[in-house]
Formats: C-alpha cells, structure tokens, sequence
C-alpha cells in the first residue's frame, strides 16, 4: 500500500508506521466518516452553467482531476489557475527564466555525500519522513529494520554515511530529527533569504580547508567546508515551505549557483512540491503551459497575472454572477485557500472538497457574507480511490491503490462531477 | 460497415505498386470482398495509397519532453507561421502539446509513434502523457544501461540470466516494447563529475565499461527475444572523431541485433576544415555489409528548436551553445538522467550545414530502405513536420542541391553529397517510413496494404511535388475509422480503439524476483509495484493494447 498523505508517497510498511502525520490522521478517523449525505449537485451545475464568468482554481492532486478541470474551463470558456500556492507557479517560472540543475529523491538519497536542508522546520512540518526517506541505509541497509509498532525504531536504525546541513532561522531545533538518520548533522542559523548568496561566496576545494578563517564573518567554516569538499551536495527546499518574500527571485540566485559549481564539480537541487504540482504537469503537456489558462475569448491564452485566482477575486468579488469553482483534493487541513471573505462579497462558490472539515468550506459558510455557495463533498485520490499521483520530486508518478485505514467508502470523484457537466 | 477503397494507386513497398482495390472489413484490410456488400465506395483515382506512417523515434512524452516545455514557453507561437525552410506549417512551439502532437502527425498520414527514451522511474508519466496524444497508437523505449541496479550487477559479475530476467522485468513493470542505452555507463559517470568516457574506458564510480554494458545488453535483448533489437544512442555525441566509438559500439554487441539512432551525429571524423568531417560513407558500409543492424537517421533541419537528451554528458558539453541562454539538468533516480539545451541550426555555420548533409548522405548511401528510417528524433534534429520536405529532399536531386548550394562555403567544398545521385522512388519511401519500422518494432499487424493488415491507411493525390503531396493527407483511416477527409479538420477522436499502446509481451524468469524486489528496495527505496503499471491500469487510459510478441512465438 502506498501513503498518499503527503508527496512523498511512502510505500513500506516502516515509513508508513512510524509517520507522525499519519498516524495523527489515524487517530482522528470517526467511524462516522463514511456516512455522506447523498449529494445535492444540481444547484451547483446550475450556478456554473448559468455564471457570466467562472474560474477554477485549487488543490488538483492527480492527472485524472486536473485533465478534467481543464476541460470544464476549455468547454465553458472560464480560467483556470491550479498554482495553489502562488509560490509552485512563481517557483516554476523562475526555473523557466534561469534554467535549472535537479535532481530526485533516490538521487539525492544515494549519490550525495551532502544534503542542505533549506527551512528543515517547514520541510519536516509538511514531510515528516524525511529524514527515513534520505537515509540511504533505512530502508534496506545491513540490519533492516522491521519494527512496525515500535516508537524507539529510529533510533536504532542504521544511519546514513551523508553529512546533513541544516540551514535556516530555527535549524538548531532540527538537529534531533536528522540525527535518528545521519551522524554528522551541522545547523546553521541563518536567514532563508541570503542563502543563496552564502552559497555563491563558497568556493569548491580541492584539498581540505579544515581550520581556515571563517570568511567575512558570515558563517562557520564548518558548513562551508563540508559543501566545498562534498563531492555532489544537493540542496533540498520545498516552494511553500519558504519563508521569503520574492521566492521567485531567491530561485533564480539559487540556481546560478548550481551554474556555476557545474563547470567544475557536480551539485543539484531537489525542489520538493506538494502533490497539487501534477497540475503544472498535466497542464503543460495538454496546453504548453504550466497554469494560469485563460479560454474566455474562445481560445486558449497564457495569462500569467490576470488568470490567477488573486486576478479573478480582486475583479469578481462583487459580481453574483460570477462563480468560482473550487477543488481541493487535498487530505490535509491547510489554511483557507482563498482568504476571507469581505462582506460585501457577493459571488458564487462552488466548492468540491475532500474533506467535510476543511477550513476553506467554513469560511465560505459565513452567514456575514452574501456569497453563495455550494459544497460538493469529494474523495480523496490515492485513498478513496486510486489515481495518478505525483511525487515531490516532480519525476516518479504513481498510481495508488485505496488506502483501506483511511478509505471513506463510496465518495463522488472530483473528476467524474467535472466531466458531469460536460453531458 | 464495409468500406471499398477504388481505383487506388496502392504503394506499399512489399508487393507491385498498382492500382488495386482495397476493402476496410471490421477495421482490417481485405484484397477480396466476396458476396458482401461494401457501405460505403470511395473513389481513389490518381491517389495514392500507402500504409500509415510509422514513426520510430520521436521524442513526445514524459518529464523531459515537460521539462522542455516548461522551460519555453517563450517560445510558443513566435515568429513565422510557416518554415522558411520546409515550407511547412510551424507548430506552436519545439515542444507542442499533446493534442497538436497528434493532429500533426495525423495530417501527415502517420499513424504510430514511439517514444525512445522512457525513464523507468517516469515511465507512468510517459504513458499518461502519450495518452492524451489524439490518432496515434504509442509505445515506448525503456531507458537501462545507467541504471544502478544493472551497472552493480555488471561489476559483481552476475550472470547473463540474471540480467535477462531483469530487462524482461523491467519492460513488463514499465509497459513498454524496446530497450534503449543512452551514452552506456555515461550518464552515471556524469553524476560522479566523469565528464568523458569511451567505449573502453571504465567507469569513474562501477569497474565497467560502456562495451560491456552494450554487450550483456544486446545479448538480453536477444535471449529474451525482443522484438525491436537493443536501441543505442552511442558514446560521445556529437564529438569530433566520434565515428571511433561508433564503430567500437558495433563492435561491441558481438553480432547481437542492433539499431543505432540519430546516427547522424554519431558519424564525424576530424579532418575537417573546422575538425569536422563526414564519416557517413564509413557507417553506410558498415551497415550495408551487417543486416543485424539498423539505423535511424536523426537528420538536423535549420532553425530554432530544443534538445531534450539522456545524455546529460553531452548536453552539459553544448550547456554554452544553448539559445536561448537557459538550460535544465536533471539527475533521475539512479536510472539516468536529462539535460534540456535549446539550439538553433544556421544553415551558414559549417558543422551545422555537415551535419545535414551527413543525414541525407545515410540515406543515399545505405542501399535498403528497410533498414534506414527517416527521423528527425524530433525535437532534437528538428520538427517532425519536416518529413514531407525531407522525402523531397531525398527523391529529388535537383532540390536536394538547391538547399545544398546554401550552405557554408566549406561544406559545399568538402561534401560528397552532390555526387550521390540516387533519388529515392515512392516504393523506397513505403519502406523507410512503414515496411522497415514495422519489422524492426515486432509490430506484424502493420505497415503494409496486404490483406489481414490494421487498416491504418494514407491517402495522398499524386503530385509531382512531393512534398506537397506528404504534406497533407486526402484521407486518413485509423482501424478502419475515416478520420481525416478532404475539406474537414480531422475528426474528433471518438473510439476507444482507434487509441492503443504498444507493448512487449514476454515471459519473465520468476528465479530471480526476490533479488529484484530486494535490489528496486535497496536503490529506490520502494518496491517495483511502486511503480509498475499493470495492463490493467494502462488499458483504462488507452482502453486497448498491442502486444509486441517475442521473436518466436
């Protein structure tokens, strides 16, 4: 069985057991869970097909979910923007503008002799199996481990030869974590944003550089001389899981680093992305675009800044008859996707949600608005029912199976209620 | 309903070029129609009739044809509508989506397209992706020979079953219907900072070298009796005095079956104006002499358009020559490995202009059109819309020198293309673009107008241009289906069986699938069902299979 929790698709027993995300969602399941109301949908297909201008926007977790959505919007001339965060498309464009070195997980897992985690805290938030999944050695080294039920089995897990660097405002408070899975973990306090300028300042080292001066007093040598002599860092970060303001920008000094340390040595990048990335994948090899569709006029444009979501609120926020179609795929509770509403918000929303709980369903109930909407409860890809996802490193599709612990019976398929209103 | 094609100039490279009737019963071909009554009669006279075109190697799904399009947007819709070159309607973009994809080629007359470079790891993505490819039957080439798992095995000496047991393996997890090495070994050197390595020369990271991955590749290949040969894209592309390696490389497979791709810019010697020189002459020899190999030519058209390669040696080699001024690099899993460089031809820069005239010198001088094919290996030669404009090139001499006459001063002076005078007659054609793919993928249902044959079907009006002629279908059957008809955009793809996938169907030796299962755990970190793809699921997306059999079965 595969996780489908998170991005990072754990398929072993091990990972899966040991995974603090999962099993708080364990905890919480209520037998009550699969008892859904029969579906009142007919509102709903009549609010987007009677709409004088309709966007769709979300959280698409599989390729079946976002070929549909763009379907509907080819088919009812509407935009379409899957770039939830706004930081996956800004982070997309900015590798687009300057090109890029990556790598995937077994890569990084096995090739690199050093991994820089760039904000650990917000990477470990959103990938509590990181670590397990970095260890080289977890999995399948000398002594597997088969410890399924045991808390301690970290601990005794064999450890990962890589030196790890945790570079980032609270990284110190990350040393624990990585230290179940490697010996030699190294934090750097620092801010995320001059990170990449710390990396440009370091150069490769052919003989050891233990015991030189710390350079203009902006680092330990220790971190830099474990990048200048590893033979193939990697330098892992997460789009949403950044805190800088103009992610965009910071991509782009992050990758002329890799330009550079590629003309002598060898270093990568593994971006890691939520499972809504597949969107920016389905979407450009059915359009040649990433998002942001614009097929008001007919036919398809590319709108970088008018097909958002942001675009579409700022100018539709007042209009009834303007209708939002919402979809959020996702298993987890993340923050409202759309902020809150204003009260003197007046357009529709048809929200197709996986899960009844979800902050962004509650927010749009607010009596205080005049916002129409309708709730269209969904499964959940990869465990209500079997989908293509992809993994974070953007490469490796898989195609789950439903995850019988967390199954919820039988739940509409967003992409099924999509095509329903192509009949 | 039974369809009667009539009057038809049926060309089809196997039996007599005549005008003969055909009839379409149940989506096949039928010479004879007997009591039955056909629904529907089309007049074919002074149209010819040909089998639909089979494209070998065309790079048009999975992450990196992505990859290419997420880093060009920019280039989408820009400049000319038509090809100052080809005369051909541009696509939208180097890389266009998947829809335009199969509209283009459609329009052409072809019908099957093989993907060449499937990483195992994104072979899901792949095949997802060549599913929303409208018309054309999809298949692809799983890319090994960088892989850890072989390249281990290879060190520790394991046994030629073992590794047969695991191609056979991985062609069943991942779906797909050939085996291709990319730059053998390379492309994992590249990763531990090895920035060359020849056929001989062993690894920086696995005690190996490139030759004996190539052999115990070409052996499997042949022991599990695959029907496409091992497809190998050589050592040191596009290098001066690269034709070294490639001889070395069919030296290599000891006699095993063997294609070489893109042989185009594996053939160059070094003596040269600039360092470079043709070696065509050298490799047709070759291949005219040894009929277990074949070639696709890989031809370079001139204009902007994007590499997209395995190879991420060499791409990192042409890092300095991309325009526009961005690359992207991608290492994969343990497998192998990506690198996107854009890159314009110029028809007045020397090598350029060589490498053209290498690409048609191996069409001329290779003597059976069966064992050459015309690709461009989209997009990395040029578009595959080129082909019309490519078949004038090699059935016309006069026009083959019009556009020769326009090259750099030095290739005009050095080429021996102006003294290969052979036009290539329409039969030659039905073989090196339907007959010769055909055999060479396994796929006997196809490529030919004889009777029990799909009927996958071309209809073009006779024309004197022929590129004019390729240009643009007046029919197009797909399983018996009309799709494309004169004076309407094809149709909208509305079967599901006018949709399949091609895959191989071999036996795989159980004996050693723990060792596989342990070995995928090891490296990847999941186990193979992680990423295998049962027929099952690959039919919900294609609704159909073809089953490419084992040689003998």
């Amino acid at each position: 069985m595969i996780c489908s929790l998170c991005s990072l698709l754990c398929d072993q027993p091990t990972l899966q057991s040991s995974c603090t995300l999962r099993n708080q969602i364990l905890l919480n399941v209520k037998p009550t869970d699969g008892d859904f109301l029969p579906v009142l949908d007919a509102p709903a297909r009549e609010m987007i097909r009677t709409a004088r201008s309709i966007h769709i926007a979300g959280r698409f977790h599989c390729v079946e979910t976002s070929r549909a959505a763009i379907e509907v919007a080819r088919s009812y001339h509407a935009t379409i923007d899957g770039s939830h965060p706004s930081s996956m498309f800004e982070v997309s464009q900015a590798l687009a503008g300057s090109g890029a070195y990556l790598c995937s997980l077994a890569e990084a897992r096995s090739t690199s002799d050093c991994l820089i985690l760039i904000n650990s805290a917000g990477l470990l938030e959103r990938f509590p199996q990181l670590p397990a999944v970095l260890n080289r050695c977890y999995l399948n080294g000398p002594t597997p481990v088969i410890a399924p039920s045991d808390s301690r089995e970290h601990k005794v897990a064999p450890k990962s030869p890589a030196t790890v660097l945790l570079l980032g405002p609270d990284s110190s408070g990350q040393v624990a974590s990585w230290q179940e899975h490697f010996t030699d973990v190294i934090a750097h306090l620092c801010s995320c944003e001059l990170i990449p300028s710390l990396l440009l300042e370091i150069e490769k080292s052919v003989e050891p550089m233990d015991g030189q001066p710390n350079i203009g007093g902006l680092a330990s040598p220790t971190w830099r001389d474990c990048i200048a002599k590893a033979k193939y860092p990697v330098v892992i970060w997460g789009s949403g899981m950044l805190p800088v303001p103009a992610i965009d920008f910071w991509a782009e000094r992050l990758q002329s680093w890799f330009l550079q340390w590629n003309e002598h040595s060898r270093a990568s990048s593994l971006v890691l992305s939520s499972l809504a990335n597949v969107f920016h994948h389905t979407s450009t090899w059915l359009t040649g675009y990433p998002s942001r569709l614009d097929f008001t006029k007919g036919d398809l444009r590319w709108e970088r800044r008018e097909a958002s979501t942001a675009r579409w609120l700022e100018k539709n926020r007042q209009d009834k008859d303007a209708c939002l179609v919402w979809i959020d795929e996702s298993a987890l509770e993340i923050p409202a996707p759309f902020g809150s509403l204003q009260s003197t918000d007046r357009f529709l929303v048809v929200e197709l949600s996986a899960s009844k709980s979800n902050p962004s369903h509650g927010t749009l109930s607010n009596a205080n608005t005049l916002v129409k909407s309708q709730h269209i409860p969904i499964g959940r890809p990869g465990i209500d029912y079997s989908a293509t996802l992809l993994r974070s490193d953007q490469i490796v599709m898989s195609y789950p199976d439903v995850d019988p612990s967390l199954q919820r019976g039988d739940v509409p398929r967003a992409a099924s209620w999509l095509r329903g209103l192509l009949d | 309903m039974i369809v009667h094609l009539k009057n038809g100039y049926c060309v089809d490279g196997v039996r007599e070029s005549m005008i003969r009737d055909l009839y379409i019963v149940d989506g096949r071909i039928e010479g004879e129609l007997g009591e039955r009554t056909p629904g529907l009669v089309i007049d074919l006279k002074g149209q010819i009739v040909m089998a639909g075109g089979i494209d070998m190697h065309t790079h048009i799904g999975g992450g990196k044809v992505n990859l290419a399009r997420l880093l060009l947007p920019d280039l989408i819709g820009r400049g000319e509508s038509y090809d100052p070159w080809t005369q051909q309607r541009k696509l939208s973009s180097p890389v266009p989506p998947a829809f335009e994809i199969g509209q283009r080629y459609l329009e052409m007359g072809y019908t099957t397209c093989l993907e060449p470079a499937v990483l195992p790891a994104n072979a899901r993505y792949a095949h997802r992706e060549m599913a929303d490819i409208p018309w054309l039957d999809t298949g692809g080439y799983l890319l090994l020979g960088n892989d850890r798992i072989l390249l281990e095995w290879l060190a520790a000496k394991a046994p030629q079953s073992q590794i047969n047991a695991y191609v056979a393996t991985m062609l069943q997890l991942h779906q797909c219907c050939g085996v291709k090495v990319v730059n053998a070994g390379g492309i994992e050197a590249f990763k531990f900072n090895q920035r060359h390595l020849n056929v001989d020369q062993s690894a920086a990271h696995y005690p190996i070298t490139p030759r004996d991955i190539l052999r115990s590749l070409a052996t499997a290949v042949d022991e599990i009796q695959l029907p496409h040969p091992l497809h190998v894209h050589c050592s040191n592309l596009g290098t001066a005095g690269n034709i070294e390696s490639t001889m070395q490389t069919l030296d290599a497979v000891e006699g095993h079956r063997v294609h070489l791709t893109h042989a185009q810019y594996h053939c160059y010697g070094k003596n040269g104006p600039h360092g470079y020189s043709s070696e065509a002459a050298l490799l047709a020899e070759y291949v005219n002499w040894h009929p277990n190999v074949t070639i696709d030519v890989g031809q370079v058209l001139f204009g902007q358009t994007v590499t997209i390669s395995g190879d991420t040696m060499h791409q990192h080699h042409n890092r300095k020559l991309a325009r526009p001024r961005k690359v992207i690099f991608q290492d994969a899993e343990c497998q192998a490995g990506c690198g996107v460089v854009p890159f314009r031809y110029r028809h007045d820069q020397y090598v350029h202009g060589l490498q053209w005239s290498i690409g048609l010198e191996l069409c001329l001088r290779i003597l059976d059109p069966t064992r050459v094919f015309l690709t461009t290996d989209h997009p990395n030669g040029g578009p595959f819309t080129a082909y019309p404009h490519l078949l004038k090139l090699l059935s016309n001499y006069d026009y083959r020198m019009s556009i020769f006459e326009q090259l750099h001063p030095d290739v005009r002076a050095t080429s021996t293309l102006p003294s290969l005078k052979r036009e290539y007659s329409l039969e030659e054609i039905a073989m090196m673009t339907r007959v010769g793919p055909a055999r060479v993928l396994g796929l006997h249902d196809r490529g030919t107008l004889e009777s029990g044959m799909q009927a996958d079907i071309a209809v073009y009006e006779k024309q004197s241009d022929i590129a004019a002629m390729f240009s643009y279908p007046t029919y197009v059957f797909r399983r018996g289906e009309q799709v494309l008809a004169p004076a309407l955009a094809p149709l909208p793809q509305s079967k599901p069986t006018l949709k399949q996938t091609i895959v191989a169907q071999l036996p795989v030796d159980d004996h050693y699938r723990d060792l596989i299962h342990r070995d995928f755990l090891s490296c990847y970190g999941y186990s193979p069902s992680f990423v295998g793809i049962s027929s099952d699921e690959l039919r919900g997306e294609y609704h159909d299979l073809v089953a490419v059999k084992s040689l003998h079965s």
